[in-house]
């Protein structure tokens, strides 16, 4: 569906650095550190900004400056829009659809999302996570072949997040859906594809189950302090000192070994700067 | 697309406004004196009409309209939406349509009150209708138009209001150098059918009869159409590059 070839972007110093992913129907994990260049991926491929080299495809055709195709076919939620605090859901949603010149029936998803008591009410009053579901029903609703989802779950609490969950997973078919995110778990549960940037470039693209294969050794032990363990991922204090769990070399014979988990395999390969 | 521009419109404001210049209206004209609307009411009295009412208006609308011309606000909106050039272009110029017609219908309705106190079957309505209606319509909206402009390019609401407040001023003292630029197209007129000066100097102005000059409101739609096409283009640039 969409293709990138060597794609750099550069501001102030490079974002993104010799990028290229063919990404194509279903849905794809985008992972990384703050700053890695996540959320300028995603205003790249929503058509909301324009590499600096390199090439970008759609549905095989080369995409010269203009942008307006690339528009057309994608939808981006931005990690944190700011809305008109005196505009109602039900208002902006209909608005930001009629300017998009595309029909839908949002009362279902409003339903969905569980905004019907509040889709009348101003936005300004809404908390975070509100606010966050009324950008996921203007985006699912606009429909689009293509959907970027930057941080979607941000804000929301555990039956929000397994709401969106579920409608990602029902309204996947036929499209490509890009999100990024910080919550290891939403990728193990969702995506088929995971894309890790590091420094603004790809350092991993592939399947959950690829990514768990990179993690390194983990152990885990009871230790007096965390002094000569190599990356701890968790710790707790014990009667007898600390039950610290690690990735990397055994570090103490009384360590075991532990089951590593994506989050290992993230830390171990974004954890070189 | 209108009514979502105008959401921000508070209407506790608008009828507190609309009381104020009915107030003020009824005040100057309400009956009784020499400037009463009625048979006898001369251009002397429309023109204090104008000089109160639509210098009033556009002071207190101009900040009250900037929830709806927020060109802020907009951006946010043709961001969100991922929104062209041209697409951003016809929202942008809806917006100020929006709050123009908001502008518009209050000196509608302040011409109506005028026109009916009067006597619609009066000899001078025709005048009393350029100088209450169409005067402050063309000229409220080229002054508008040209705050939104400033306001676009300065990025800053100050440089809407400072505009207007700069053009209301110097139209109701004449300083304007031509027709072209006059606020209302109603103080140049006014003052061409000799009622401007006697009343300062005390003495009483002739009866004048006021009418629409057809270069003179070729020149205003010309003006119009070009401030609205600047305008489009500012609201093309200022959307997400394609």
């Amino acid at each position: 569906m969409i293709e990138l070839r060597e794609l750099d972007k550069i501001y102030s110093r490079p974002a993104l650095s010799k990028v290229s992913l063919g990404l194509h129907e279903g849905v794809v994990a985008l992972l990384g550190r703050n700053g890695a260049g996540k959320s300028t991926l995603l205003s790249i491929l929503a058509g909301l900004a324009v590499q600096t080299g390199g090439g970008l495809a759609l549905n095989g055709r080369e995409l010269g400056r203009s942008r307006r195709a690339l528009r057309e076919a994608a939808t981006l939620l931005p990690q944190d829009p700011r809305f008109d605090p005196a505009v109602s859901a039900r208002t902006l949603i209909r608005h930001l659809l009629r300017l998009r010149r595309r029909k839908a029936a949002i009362e279902e998803l409003l339903e969905v999302f569980g905004l019907t008591s509040v889709a009348d009410a101003p936005l300004g009053t809404l908390s975070g996570g509100t606010r966050q579901r009324v950008g996921l029903v203007y985006a699912f609703a606009a429909d689009t072949p293509v959907l970027l989802l930057d941080e979607p779950t941000q804000g929301l609490d555990p039956w929000e997040r397994l709401r969106f969950a579920d409608h990602l997973a029902t309204s996947a078919g036929g499209k490509l859906i890009v999100y990024s995110t910080h919550v290891i778990s939403d990728v193990e549960a969702l995506a088929d594809r995971v894309v890790v940037l590091d420094d603004g470039r790809v350092v991993h693209d592939g399947s959950p189950a690829e990514l768990l294969k990179r993690a390194p050794a983990v152990w885990t032990a009871e230790v007096p302090d965390l002094s000569g363990l190599p990356l701890v991922t968790s710790v707790r204090r014990t009667a007898d000192g600390l039950r610290a769990r690690w990735t990397g070399d055994r570090a103490t014979p009384r360590a075991e070994p532990a089951e590593p988990s994506l989050t290992d395999a993230y830390l171990a390969i974004t954890g070189g700067r | 697309m209108f009514a979502f521009h105008l959401r921000g419109m508070h209407p506790g404001w608008l009828v507190f406004t609309g009381a104020v210049l009915g107030l003020a209206l009824w005040i100057g004209f309400g009956g009784g004196g020499a400037t009463e609307i009625g048979a006898d009411f001369g251009t002397w009295g429309l023109a204090r009409l104008y000089a109160v009412c639509v210098p009033v208006l556009l002071f207190v609308l101009t900040p009250l309209l900037e929830r709806v011309w927020g060109v802020t606000g907009l951006r946010r909106t043709w961001r969100l939406a991922q929104l062209g050039g041209g697409r951003a272009a016809v929202d942008g110029l809806a917006g100020f349509l929006a709050g123009y017609a908001v502008y518009a219908a209050v000196v509608l309705v302040l011409a109506g009150y005028a026109l009916v106190r009067m006597g619609l079957d009066a000899p001078s309505v025709g005048t009393v209708a350029v100088v209450t209606a169409a005067g402050p319509l063309a000229g409220g909206f080229l002054v508008l138009a040209s705050g939104q402009l400033a306001a676009m390019w300065l990025s800053t609401p100050a440089a809407r209001f400072a505009v207007v407040v700069l053009l209301v001023v110097l139209d109701a003292t004449n300083q304007l150098p031509a027709a072209a630029l006059s606020v209302s197209g109603t103080s140049l007129l006014a003052e061409g059918a000799g009622v401007w000066g006697p009343p300062l100097v005390g003495a009483e102005p002739p009866a004048a009869v006021v009418s629409v000059d057809g270069a003179f409101a070729a020149t205003r739609v010309a003006l119009g159409t070009a401030l609205l096409a600047v305008m489009a283009v500012g609201c093309a640039r200022r959307a997400p590059r394609e």
